[in-house]
């Protein structure tokens, strides 16, 4: 349950900003590197569609 | 579903990642548990990573439950960052590195010096063990650095036209590559000119007189 909390609040997050995010972590630290800012990395499972 | 107002002000602060899990014997799993996981699962987990790939923060299970204790750690996260790493002015991209016949070589950087593009290269170091008392100082310096010199707006303005590389001492083949380069130390910032073999020293170099610097070799 506590584990589906953290999906909805978090999935939220993801979901309302799909095209700014990243896809791997190595993007992201590739983006980081040239913008300074810190890499928010959140781990999720999501089905396969 | 709207993410949290909380959350959403934040985003902009940070690179975000959605990593999706890549299967119980992929590599995400064993590299959540490295990093103070503690979950077998694929289950939802929010690190706080740095540019060089290390966690600089994991948000506890707990916290990550509900909108105020993920957005109060965040932001707090997010803050003790950027206090560390302060963000320069320049904008540097990491030039690719393979190995061929066993030594480090850059492509990008190599390209860049075959079409005779000005180059300003940057050597940091981001991180160091806790007993290295040599690269220690080297990332305290570094830290300096990009806080002041590389933090100047006229400098990086200046530097419009040129390729900029950073690279960080503490990835042992980036050092192996800068070493071959005559870079022993960090932090070092060097300018390569078209046609000159040698690069010129900037490293003493202080933000104004940097932006001279720039825009005397600006490429035209």
């Amino acid at each position: 349950m506590r584990t589906l909390s953290a999906v909805a609040l978090l999935a939220g997050a993801v979901l309302a900003a799909p095209e700014g995010w990243h896809r791997t972590k190595k993007e992201g630290e590739a983006a980081a590197l040239k913008s300074g800012k810190p890499v928010l990395v959140v781990t999720i499972w999501k089905e396969k569609v | 579903m709207r993410p949290h107002e909380k959350v959403r002000k934040l985003l902009p602060r940070v690179e975000a990642v959605e990593w999706l899990y890549d299967g119980l014997n992929g590599k995400i799993i064993p590299w959540t548990l490295e990093n103070g996981g503690h979950s077998k699962d694929p289950s939802v987990q929010v690190f706080l990573v740095a540019r060089d790939g290390t966690v600089f923060s994991r948000c506890a299970d707990g916290q990550a439950h509900s909108a105020s204790g993920f957005s109060g750690w965040l932001k707090e996260q997010i803050a003790r960052f950027e206090k560390q790493y302060p963000r320069t002015a320049f904008r540097f991209e990491a030039p690719d590195m393979d190995l061929i016949d066993g030594r480090p070589a850059s492509e990008s950087f190599m390209a860049a010096r075959r079409e005779n593009k000005p180059i300003l290269l940057y050597a940091g170091r981001d991180s160091a063990g806790p007993k290295d008392r040599k690269p220690l100082k080297e990332v305290k310096a570094s830290r300096k650095f990009e806080k002041g010199t590389l933090s100047s707006k006229k400098a990086a303005e200046a530097a419009a036209g040129y390729v900029l590389f950073k690279i960080d001492l503490a990835d042992e083949r980036q050092a192996k590559w800068a070493k071959a380069k005559g870079i022993e130390r960090a932090p070092t910032l060097l300018l390569f000119l078209p046609g000159k073999e040698e690069p010129v020293d900037l490293s003493k170099v202080k933000g104004a007189s940097l932006a001279y610097h720039l825009k005397k070799h600006a490429p035209e």
